[in-house]
């Protein structure tokens, strides 16, 4: 399981498009959207992580799997690595990209962490669990341009998802979550967790490579 | 070492591979011969569990091979015909993924095959040219004590020389280390080379799964002249070519046609002649 993580990891940093955006590109890209629309910062800057960290690398689709699928290696176990490298990556990039906010908010930059309260931290853990149980599916058995379908569930969450909760509104109105809110919102996290992994390793175990 | 037995297997486009069986000894090579479209890919992908079986029994090692997935898999070398690495990593990076799976991996034995094969670590494996591709390939199969090395077509798109050099590796491989090779190939002069045993699938149906020296001793080409071709030789033959002064064609019974026409000239058929003379004996 161990050297099937440390195999993304190998992937992310050799892909070098992949590396400068996570270090680079989210964090600038997020402060100079925070100048129209914080919370809208905040949401595709999530959403930006999630995408990289799920995106179609030759690990699991494609040709490459087809290595993966002849070495000896518990099929049950390259599952469950995707969805734990996957949700690693996602943590470790965003513990990332804050810091460099707080950074740049001290250097003078629209420090948007401000914007930050305990309903938009749940809101946006909630999505990023939902986005990471569709994707990495899509990742695991998609055949052909993964990419793109990842691309497009993405471009739905995003207008869906910032249409429902008016999260393109003012930066000064504090993002809420009701109650009611917050428990949909726990069924539908903890509900798509669950088939996410039972689906995928029910699934994986008849995957067949032409 | 490596068992089929009645492996079937149909596909909704119609292709169907139909009552599969062969056997391959332990420190044997077999080569695995048929046309393009025969099943050759299909019943690799099969013996490695890429694909499912509908029916049959695949025993490796004495184990089955879906049971025993793991196991098997780690005392088995596997090269493709094209390369299913990871084409933005250096050959370094894919080595670290790949050997800590095998639990018997060699970085001695690795390292002196990239010696062997000049192939320097840090090359990406999207600049290496096909020959250094596959010869990475074999360098992988060969660095964790594998038993069996199975391979899809891993001499098509290399030059002669290069592929000279793979045969003759893996005949000292076999010869030195008692291992077995399961080998795909539509080039039968690299089966004739280096094979202990042919399987000739057609169509997906077996032709035939017999020893080479069986092979050549069953197969042949008989030639004559006229007058020497009796109505109960000719039924013996298949693919007759007949000219006013001579006549030509190919058996599957030459030691028998040998005993019962001593004045006959019977050469020994090729693999291509023998491929090609039975390709539509099973077909529907």
């Amino acid at each position: 399981m161990i050297n099937l993580i440390k195999k993304d990891f190998i992937l992310i940093i050799s892909n070098k498009m992949k590396l400068y955006t996570l270090l680079f590109a989210i964090p600038i890209i997020m402060v100079l959207i925070s100048y129209f629309s914080v919370g809208l910062a905040h949401y595709l800057g999530f959403i930006a992580i999630i995408f990289i960290s799920t995106s179609a690398d030759e690990g699991v689709e494609g040709k490459s799997s087809v290595l993966l699928a002849s070495l000896p290696i518990n099929k049950n176990h390259i599952v469950i690595s995707q969805f734990l490298s996957t949700y690693i990556i996602f943590i470790l990039s965003s513990i990332y990209t804050i810091l460099v906010l707080f950074i740049l908010g001290k250097l003078g930059l629209h420090s948007i962490l401000d914007y930050y309260n305990t309903d938009l931290i749940r809101f946006l853990i909630g999505l990023s669990i939902i986005l990471i149980s569709v994707n990495v599916p899509i990742k695991l058995f998609s055949n052909r341009n993964s990419n793109s379908s990842l691309s497009s569930v993405s471009f739905i969450n995003i207008i869906f998802i910032s249409r429902y909760f008016k999260m393109l509104g003012e930066a000064s109105e504090p993002f809420e979550l009701s109650s009611a809110g917050t428990i949909i919102l726990a069924i539908i996290v903890a509900a798509s967790f669950m088939l996410s992994i039972a689906g995928s390793l029910l699934a994986y175990k008849d995957k067949e490579y032409y | 070492m490596l068992e089929v037995n009645n492996l079937t297997k149909e596909f909704f486009m119609g292709f169907k591979l139909d009552n599969i069986s062969f056997k391959l000894e332990p420190g044997y090579i077999m080569g695995f011969v048929g046309p393009n479209g025969a099943g050759k890919s299909t019943t690799i992908k099969i013996i490695m569990n890429l694909l499912k079986k509908d029916s049959g029994e695949i025993r490796i090692f004495g184990k089955d091979h879906v049971e025993s997935e793991i196991e098997i898999k780690d005392k088995i070398g596997f090269i493709y015909d094209e390369s299913y690495f990871f084409e933005n990593l250096s050959i370094e990076n894919m080595k670290e993924i790949i050997a800590p799976f095998y639990s018997q991996w060699d970085e001695e034995v690795f390292q002196e095959y990239l010696k062997k094969f000049e192939l320097k670590p840090r090359y990406k494996i999207k600049n290496l040219s096909k020959g250094m591709k596959v010869k990475f390939a074999l360098a992988i199969a060969l660095s964790h004590h594998a038993q069996l090395i199975i391979m899809d077509e891993p001499t098509s798109g290399l030059d002669p020389i290069f592929r000279r050099e793979v045969l003759n590796l893996l005949y000292e491989i076999v010869h030195e280390e008692n291992i077995s090779i399961f080998f795909s190939t539509h080039i039968t002069s690299d089966l004739e080379r280096i094979a202990d045993y042919i399987t000739y699938i057609n169509n997906g149906k077996l032709i035939f799964s017999k020893s080479k020296d069986e092979i050549m001793d069953n197969y042949g080409i008989v030639k004559g002249g006229p007058e020497q071709l009796s109505n109960s030789l000719r039924e013996e033959l298949i693919g007759l070519r007949e000219t006013s002064v001579s006549f030509e064609g190919f058996t599957d019974k030459a030691s028998e046609i040998r005993q019962a026409y001593p004045d006959l000239l019977i050469e020994r058929a090729s693999l291509d002649d023998i491929m090609f003379n039975t390709r539509g004996q099973f077909n529907d």
